[in-house]
């Protein structure tokens, strides 16, 4: 065993270092620094910067216009580029329909949706969740009926993230209603400007609008927009979900976040003296790094395994709760200026004067935000399930 | 022992219930019909007399309801800082007009960087003829918004001294701002702010932490009140929400949550009504631990029953669109207001530190 990086994943590390410092814009720096929200413009600048240079996709096999990096490159970027602050990459391509297509996708498919995805000419949204479907996601109602050389679709999702900006949405849509809820779904890719879509925003608790519903509405879908065999989307929506587990472990983000804390723990002051001084703060400051070095070295020991069995779970559970663990204590270490509600001036309109130090604004919101870690990409109670399940047998 | 409401607090706890169940446009005014104004304000300035417990009781349907009213700021706390310092002359001018509604009273006692601790005071009191000239800067004073008086803590010579000023006098520069649960607060910055030589109240060390633990106990009491209606609304929802053809509720590692935050809730009940039956003791000692025991439970137990609800909502537990958010973010400002968990439990363990065993 050897815990050190090499000296080619050194090498690689600096290749990262000297690419940021050369191409990560000053006004994307300046508003992470302010914790000002990131708009789509502001993704899309990011990820035409990382499209150019052909570091969008960093898990893709090289012949698709990915990286092929290993899951140490891929955890060595992942940290330089929260480091810097840079705005995360949407997931919904890269991470989530990308990997389905290159996997079950036709040739056709291959060649019309991949290269949109690496160039960041195309944004997806995720169309699974629906207001009767959540955790028990085999029970899509949304269906899609064969009509000829189309499908018609009819029915709403829910919790679509980031709908308002995709260009594209892929779905878990019901084929065939006759049968085990998990043999009739089917995975369709459809064009959000097709006729019949609609999109309404949902605000969440942080007063923030990411998360939409959609929609749809006798939506006419060309049959060759059907990923791989009809009814057998619930096997490509797993494989899908798998990924979309692993990628939430987020130890880039929460090792930013524990930067922020620790910048914040050293200008606070506790009876005169800097909070991360305090024994009682220190000793969960000090618990929350612990649990961050070892999901950090769990991820790459899982990924260097295999990422196979119950692990993408054991990496979702911990790894969203250190997510909300970080940002959890960044807001207890504001004390009373915890209190005022200051989430508009993380608006980039905004152009008041903010209350308290200027890391004050974003930390109640951010504490809100983050609830929704255990919740997404399958709950900790499902995923405790699961891995009940496949370790144990239960 | 007895823990059941008298009489009289049976009454005033109906009341209020009817009170915010009515369809009342302007619920302030009605609450000061009713006499909640002055609830805790002695009987001889105008008062119903009350103390801790009659003040939970309101608390309690306020969290319940999340009232957005200055019972707290006013009647609790400004009315006990100038109950405890004024002079004769002093209650009788403010203490009736607090009971009648027709003032509302702040107390800014907190500094920039002083978390929570008192005694880090740096506003500055000098003499000026038969006045003082007041300097300095006041954090996050509750109800400051809209506070037509303002109890500001000062040191004057060698002591700290409690002042009552006149919201709208020279000198005085608010920042009004909205906290994460809707009420109104404001930073306070004193500028060469003259005061009449009767505007002195009195001395403020011990009373000021007679008055900060009132309103702990008090935002306890509130925080209490809507941590029962997040139980009971997250249990309404398992029973109606389906996922695998059957009510969540049948999920036994749901059903053990809510029977945590059954088990959690109930031993804060027991230490927030002692808080409160303690919150105007004389007995500093008693009231400080009391209160510190049942604070830091409700900001560490309180904010996991909170995260759970959540938790156990889903998807929906996150939306604004949901009233389950606007309960967790009133107890969310409990948490922090009048002093966080650590806050609290190094104060309770300090008097430990400090006592003999017996
Ligand atoms: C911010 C946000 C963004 C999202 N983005 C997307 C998106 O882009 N695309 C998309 O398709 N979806 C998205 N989702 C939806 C997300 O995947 C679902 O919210 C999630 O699957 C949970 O479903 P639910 O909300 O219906 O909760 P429910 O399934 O109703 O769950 C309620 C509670 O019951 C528990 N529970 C359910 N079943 C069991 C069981 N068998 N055993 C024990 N406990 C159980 C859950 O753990 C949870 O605590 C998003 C959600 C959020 C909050």
């Amino acid at each position: 065993m050897d815990f050190s990086l090499g000296a080619a994943d050194l090498a690689f590390q600096q290749e990262v270092r000297d690419f940021l410092k050369a191409e990560f814009p000053p006004e994307l720096a300046a508003k992470s620094a302010a914790e000002i929200r990131f708009k789509k413009e502001d993704y899309d600048s990011w990820q035409n910067i990382l499209a150019r240079k052909g570091w969008i996709a960093p898990a893709w096999p090289v012949e698709h216009g990915g990286c092929g990096w290993s899951p140490v490159q891929q955890n060595i970027f992942d940290e330089e580029t929260f480091a810097i602050g840079a705005p995360r990459v949407l997931p919904f391509g890269i991470r989530l329909v990308g990997p389905v297509v290159y996997t079950y996708g036709s040739k056709a498919q291959k060649a019309r949706f991949l290269p949109g995805i690496v160039s960041n000419e195309t944004y997806w949204c995720q169309g699974f969740s629906e207001p009767g479907a959540g955790s028990d996601l085999a029970s899509v109602k949304t269906t899609a009926v064969r009509d000829g050389d189309n499908f018609v679709v009819n029915g709403q999702k829910t919790w679509t993230s980031y709908a308002h900006y995709a260009d594209w949405i892929f779905c878990l849509v019901r084929t065939d209603p006759g049968v085990k809820k998990q043999l009739g779904i089917s995975f369709l890719l459809i064009d959000m400007k097709t006729l019949g879509i609609s999109v309404r925003p949902i605000r969440t608790l942080d007063g923030d609008h990411f998360v939409n519903e959609v929609f749809l509405d006798n939506v006419i879908v060309p049959a060759e927009n059907l990923v791989g065999e009809e009814n057998k989307g619930w096997g490509y929506a797993k494989f899908l979900l798998g990924n979309e587990r692993t990628g939430i472990a987020g130890v880039g983000m929460t090792k930013a976040d524990l930067v922020r804390l620790r910048h914040i723990a050293r200008t606070e002051k506790r009876n005169g003296r800097p909070l991360i001084e305090d024994p009682l703060f220190q000793a969960r400051l000090a618990r929350l790094e612990i649990d961050l070095r070892a999901l950090e070295l769990t991820n790459l020991r899982m990924l260097a395994e295999g990422a196979q069995g119950a692990f993408p779970s054991i990496l979702k559970i911990r790894g969203s709760q250190l997510q909300q663990r970080s940002v959890e204590l960044q807001m207890d270490a504001l004390g009373p200026y915890a209190l005022p509600w200051q989430a508009d001036a993380m608006e980039p309109a905004w152009n008041g004067e903010p209350v308290g130090p200027d890391y004050a604004k974003a930390r109640a919101p951010a504490y809100f935000d983050r609830r929704k870690t255990t919740i997404y990409g399958g709950s900790t109670e499902v995923q405790k399930n699961i891995i009940a399940k496949t370790m144990f047998g239960f | 022992m007895d823990f059941g409401y008298s009489e009289e607090q049976r009454m005033l706890s109906d009341s209020v219930v009817r009170l915010f169940a009515g369809k009342e446009t302007d619920v302030w005014a009605a609450c000061c019909q009713m006499g909640l104004a002055g609830a805790l304000v002695p009987e001889e300035f105008d008062g119903m007399g009350g103390l801790g417990i009659d003040g939970m009781v309101a608390a309690l349907e306020i969290g319940r309801n999340l009232a957005v009213i200055p019972f707290l700021s006013t009647a609790a706390v400004g009315m006990q800082a100038v109950n405890l310092t004024g002079s004769k002359a002093q209650k009788a001018k403010w203490l009736p007009q607090i009971a009648e509604g027709h003032l509302q009273v702040s107390i800014a006692f907190e500094e920039p960087g002083a978390r929570y601790d008192l005694d880090h005071l740096e506003t500055q009191a000098v003499g000026d003829g038969d006045g003082y000239i007041l300097n300095g800067r006041k954090s996050v004073v509750l109800g400051g918004d809209l506070a037509d008086l303002i109890i500001v803590a000062a040191r004057l010579d060698n002591g700290v001294k409690l002042f009552a000023l006149d919201a709208g006098a020279a000198g005085i520069t608010r920042t009004d701002y909205a906290l994460t649960d809707g009420r109104g607060a404001a930073d306070i910055a004193l500028h060469d702010v003259r005061l009449q030589g009767d505007a002195l109240l009195g001395d403020g060390a011990a009373v000021m932490a007679a008055v900060y633990d009132l309103g702990a106990a008090m935002i306890a009491a509130e925080a209490l009140g809507a941590l029962e209606k997040i139980i009971a609304m997250t249990a309404e929802y398992l029973k109606t929400r389906h996922q695998f053809g059957q009510p969540i509720s049948n999920f036994q590692v749901l059903q053990h949550q809510m029977a945590d935050m059954a088990v959690a809730f109930e031993h804060m009940k027991s230490l927030v009504f002692e808080a409160c039956d303690l919150a105007m003791s004389k007995d500093a000692v008693s009231r400080a631990q009391a209160v510190s025991a049942a604070k830091i439970l409700i900001a560490e137990e309180g904010r996991q029953i909170c995260q759970h609800a959540i938790q156990m909502h889903g998807g929906i537990g996150v939306t604004d669109e949901y009233d389950l958010g606007r309960f967790v973010k009133r107890v969310t400002v409990a948490e922090f207001a009048f002093g966080d968990a650590d806050h609290h439990i190094a104060r309770y363990g300090k008097h430990l530190a400090d006592t003999a065993d017996d």
